[in-house]
């Protein structure tokens, strides 16, 4: 400690300044010189001779400071200065060394700091590893996470032990009314021990007490902290009012804390009544709530999926006709939170590290072209006295000051980034508000850039200090050691351009993906055509008669507006995979399926004048009409799919069904009138399901999506439309409003995301490589500068000169284009779950990215190879 | 490397005759390049382009200590004295240079060479 101090107390005391040095100097040049003035020299001459024993004053300065050890401050200032004067020399290389370090810096960054959050980071609840979603599975009819019935779900809850808790909640949106108006909050019903088991914590007020939940109708909610601040001016007085959901009264019990929410951003919790509503056959088969769990201490998720099968098996056996194939399925919260764009991510943050690689090589290629310079520079000062330590140190300040340029510019643009990627980012990119700049790794991307800065920004100093200064004077850059790194540039270039090469086709992989399911014909006309979605609650319209009324006057009142061709609605127009639906039998084909292997039907209610509002065609048959009257027997219109996988060989119209088994009198038959076109409207790459429209008139549904089609722009017809909904209903809210081309391309937005990014990827990865390849063969031509004038003034054609360097330019493109070609082939193979419609080795996609790699290297050499065929022979020899 | 070698042997040197002119009393630098210039009649010379850094590298050890004050004719000057480490750590480089100077004797003034292959055979 107390020689510690004193090295400090000297460090300070030894920090001698300049001017002290000089007066130092200056007394003895005085001393000496009076002194041979008293040997009997004149003025001038004794001055010139005491100076002269100094030698060179500048370096006997210099000399001094480094005696001091504390010197190393000024000198690394100076070395700073002096490295920014270097750099300022070669501008053009120090932008393309900088450009490329901010390049990588910032791409590496943007993009893990949103893959992590939305990927990769922990869920932000308490222990959130231990949360996983319970799914009822049905892999004989291809549903592997499907929600669950009540009935199941206590049975689940009764036998588990590996799961210390496990609770239901079922999101809606819901009505809050207020003085400005009704406005939709996102809400959710929730089991007994939901909160304790996410982790959700109330600030204010409590949760729901044990006789609240899962009985009959409890009126109490709890609210979000968001909702207490925005609606409520944040003051607790809220607790014991009353707020009116959907046309019910709910008193405010409590208040959770903020950030904790799931499903994110629920603003309205209330109590998951299961004691009233609508009495179900069988209630087992209603298949409508949503499970979370939590593991009990110390069980592992594959030990709890055990007991969770043997509980399945179990509950098949006991209900064969519902539960027949059904399992159980755990999952890790994360996975159903993160769900598919997992892979995507990965594939971007992979692109990202190659992008950073091939900056990185990049870099250290743009230093090694400087070292040819520098090491002159090194060589001359060398030669002049300059100490070995000394050079060595100040090409690394040269590169520190490139790399920390590079480094700054780079933060500075990765966080520009976060924020550009998250505003262009599709608004379904699941945990998206959560994302941040990640510090780690910008530090981590920064020391990775840097430090390869540093290694290959040091190659020119250690090599070049330790040749004799006079070697490379001499050889002007010919030497052998030279000859040494052209080969080490050379695999450099190859490396780049294979990892280019993988870049390309991931990306050309991918857009062929992406145009491909544009291509796909939904099969219904999205141009000219709005949706406006509705939810009619269940107080304001309790029965099916007030909410026919309702659908009735909208599709008169909207169908005499001026400018709309056609009007219609349906139960939902945007499907995702989790919809309703079920098996049913075909009156003439009992037996057509084993119990518990029918496929799944998908089930819409749509109005009359949907078909021709969506612009499906009616393959046979005939659509609803206002003629099916309630008290008809019910008919439905079925789709393609329909037909082929039911109806396989039976004319469809005036066949008959029931929803799942017939079960005598009771059973309710369908009767087929039409036939449509297939639809996707679950996306272009979900597969079509079999699907049943049954009539909105008969059996008018509580949610609806009313589609307008307009005889020009769609957009023109929203104020009239929402008039028109207002003048029926003034309470009504409005759940969404959007044309159906944007609700299409909205689909395709998380795939358009990545298939950008992935292009700026791999055109910043080729156009690196362009750069890397141009400063290898310009470099390599100015080496042979003398060797090409020889060939010249011998009679060489030009011609042959260009050839040789373009040649040499595409065999190192070439060399990566084949290590890039197995590399792709992996790549290709891991991404093929996110492709469609076209193989994973696709012929167009690597033949198209290998003309683009060629293409690229041939116009990139050719400045080189053109500087090579026109040098002067007669300046080449003069000065090379 | 040859020369770099013979730098710090001579470096050493250097160090210990500026300890010992400066142990006859403090000094300013130029004081301290004529002391050992007269004590040495004329033989030794100090380069100056050495003598400076090795003051201040021996401040900079603590060995000397530097104050800027008066010289004879009353200028400012920066003048050095020993310290108490500089002293103890003279005594050792003395008596290492002893050694080295017996050493380079019975080298330089032997005669016959030592009888090298009967150590060998003893071995």
């Amino acid at each position: 400690m107390k020689a510690l101090l004193l090295r400090i107390k000297r460090l300070l005391a030894g920090q001698v300044s300049d001017r002290e040095i000089e007066e130092e100097l200056r007394f003895h040049i005085d001393m000496e010189a009076a002194e041979l003035r008293r040997s009997g020299l004149d003025e001038t001459e004794a001055q010139r001779r005491a100076r002269a024993v100094f030698g060179g004053e500048t370096r006997w300065r210099e000399a001094v400071r480094d005696a001091r050890g504390a010197g190393w401050i000024e000198d690394a200032v100076r070395d700073v200065r002096l490295g920014i004067r270097g750099i300022a020399r070669a501008p053009m290389l120090a932008i393309a060394a900088i450009g490329t370090i901010a390049l990588g810096v910032s791409a590496t960054t943007a993009i893990y700091s949103v893959v992590d959050q939305v990927a990769l980071s922990p869920l932000p609840y308490p222990d959130s590893d231990e949360l996983v979603s319970v799914w009822l599975r049905n892999p004989a009819r291809g549903v592997e996470r499907d929600k669950t019935s009540w009935p199941n779900f206590v049975d689940w809850r009764l036998a588990t032990t590996g799961l210390e808790s496990i609770a239901t909640f079922v999101p809606h949106q819901m009505t809050l009314a207020g003085e400005d108006g009704p406005e939709l909050v996102a809400g959710v019903a929730v089991s007994d021990g939901f909160f304790e088991l996410i982790g959700t914590a109330v600030e204010h007020g409590r949760g729901f007490r044990d006789h609240e939940v899962e009985g009959d109708f409890a009126n109490v909610a709890v609210i979000s902290h968001e909702l207490f601040t925005r609606r409520f001016g944040a003051d607790p007085a809220v607790l014991g009012t009353t707020i009116e959901l959907d046309l019910a009264h709910y008193e405010v019990v409590g208040v959770a804390e903020p950030g904790l929410a799931y499903p994110r951003h629920t603003e309205v919790w209330i109590p998951q009544a299961f004691g009233t509503g609508r009495q179900w056959r069988d209630p087992r088969q209603r298949l409508w709530l949503s499970v979370v769990g939590r593991l009990a201490d110390g069980i592992e998720l594959r030990a709890a999926q055990r007991e969770m099968d043997t509980i399945g098996a179990r509950l098949e056996a006991d209900h064969p006709a519902v539960n027949r194939g059904v399992g159980i399925a755990l999952e890790p919260l994360h996975e159903t939170v993160v769900g598919e764009v997992h892979t995507p991510m990965l594939v971007l943050f992979a692109a990202a590290i190659g992008v950073l690689l091939i900056a990185t090589v990049n870099v250290a290629n743009l230093l090694l072209a400087r070292g040819v310079v520098t090491s002159r520079e090194l060589a001359v000062r060398q030669a002049l006295g300059a100490r070995r330590g000394r050079l060595v140190r100040q090409v690394l300040a040269q590169t520190a000051v490139l790399a920390g340029a590079g480094g700054v510019l780079g933060a500075v643009l990765a966080a520009a980034g976060v924020v550009a990627l998250t505003a262009a980012a599709p608004t379904d990119l699941p945990r998206l508000d959560e994302v941040g700049l990640d510090l780690r790794v910008l530090s981590t991307a920064l020391a990775a850039t840097l430090g390869a800065s540093l290694v290959f920004g040091l190659v020119p100093a250690t090599v070049t200090t330790r040749v004799s200064p006079g070697a490379i004077l001499r050889g002007a850059g010919q030497g052998s050691w030279l000859g040494g790194r052209v080969r080490l540039r050379a695999v450099f270039v190859i490396g780049q351009f294979a990892l280019a090469f993988v870049l390309l086709v991931a990306a050309g992989l991918l857009l062929s993906s992406f145009l491909n399911l544009r291509a796909v014909d939904p099969g219904f006309s999205a141009e000219n055509a709005l949706s406006v979605g509705l939810s009619l609650s269940r107080d304001r319209y309790p029965d099916a008669q007030a909410r026919r009324a309702f659908g009735e006057s909208l599709l008169e009142n909207l169908g005499v507006l001026p400018d709309v061709a056609a009007v219609g609605t349906v139960s939902e127009f945007f499907v995702d995979d989790l919809r309703t639906g079920g098996p049913v039998t075909i009156e003439s084909r009992p037996d057509a399926f084993e119990v518990g292997t029918e496929p799944q039907v998908a089930s819409d209610a749509v109005s009359p004048g949907f078909f021709e509002a969506a612009g499906m065609s009616i393959v046979s048959g005939r659509g609803p009409l206002r003629s099916d009257a309630p008290e008809d027997v019910p008919v439905a219109v079925v789709n393609e799919t329909f037909v082929r996988i039911y109806l396989d060989g039976l004319d469809p119209v005036g066949q008959r069904f029931v929803w799942g088994r017939p079960h005598g009198e009771a059973s309710k038959w369908f009767q087929i009138i039409g036939v449509v076109t297939d639809t996707r409207r679950a996306g272009p790459s979900a597969p079509v399901d079999p699907a049943v429209f049954v009539s909105a008139y008969q059996r008018p549904r509580r949610d609806l999506e009313v589609v307008i089609r307009s005889t020009g722009d769609a957009l023109g017809l929203v104020p009239a439309v929402r008039a028109t909904i207002a003048e029926i209903d003034p309470d009504q809210p409005v759940t969404r409003l959007r044309t159906l081309e944007s609700a299409l391309a909205d689909s395709l937005a998380q795939r358009r995301f990545v298939v950008w990014l992935l292009g700026i990827f791999a055109v910043a990865a080729l156009a690196l490589a362009a750069i890397g390849i141009f400063g290898v063969m310009a470099y390599i031509v100015g080496c042979r500068t003398r060797e090409f004038g020889i060939r010249l003034a011998l009679g060489a054609a030009r011609r042959r000169l260009l050839a040789e360097v373009l040649g040499q330019g595409i065999f190192q493109a070439a060399g990566g284009l084949a290590i890039g070609g197995l590399l792709a082939i992996g790549v290709a193979r891991v991404i093929r779950g996110q492709l469609f419609g076209l193989e994973a080795i696709d012929a167009t996609v690597f033949g198209a990215a290998s003309a683009m790699l060629v293409l690229v290297a041939v116009a990139a050499c050719l400045v080189p190879a053109r500087r090579a065929a026109t040098v002067d022979a007669v300046v080449a020899l003069r000065d090379g | 490397m040859a020369h770099d070698r013979r730098a710090k042997m001579l470096q050493g040197t250097v160090d210990l005759l500026i300890l010992q002119a400066l142990s006859l009393g403090p000094m300013h630098g130029w004081g301290v390049s004529r002391r050992i210039r007269a004590l040495s009649d004329d033989v030794l010379r100090v380069n100056q382009g050495s003598l400076y850094p090795a003051l201040h590298r021996l401040e900079y050890r603590g060995l000397v200590r530097a104050k800027w004050g008066a010289s004879a004719n009353n200028r400012r000057a920066k003048v050095y004295s020993i310290t108490a480490r500089g002293a103890r750590r003279l005594g050792t480089e003395f008596r290492d240079w002893e050694r080295f100077v017996l050493a380079m004797r019975s080298v330089l003034e032997a005669t016959e060479a030592p009888d090298l292959e009967a150590e060998e055979s003893a071995v």
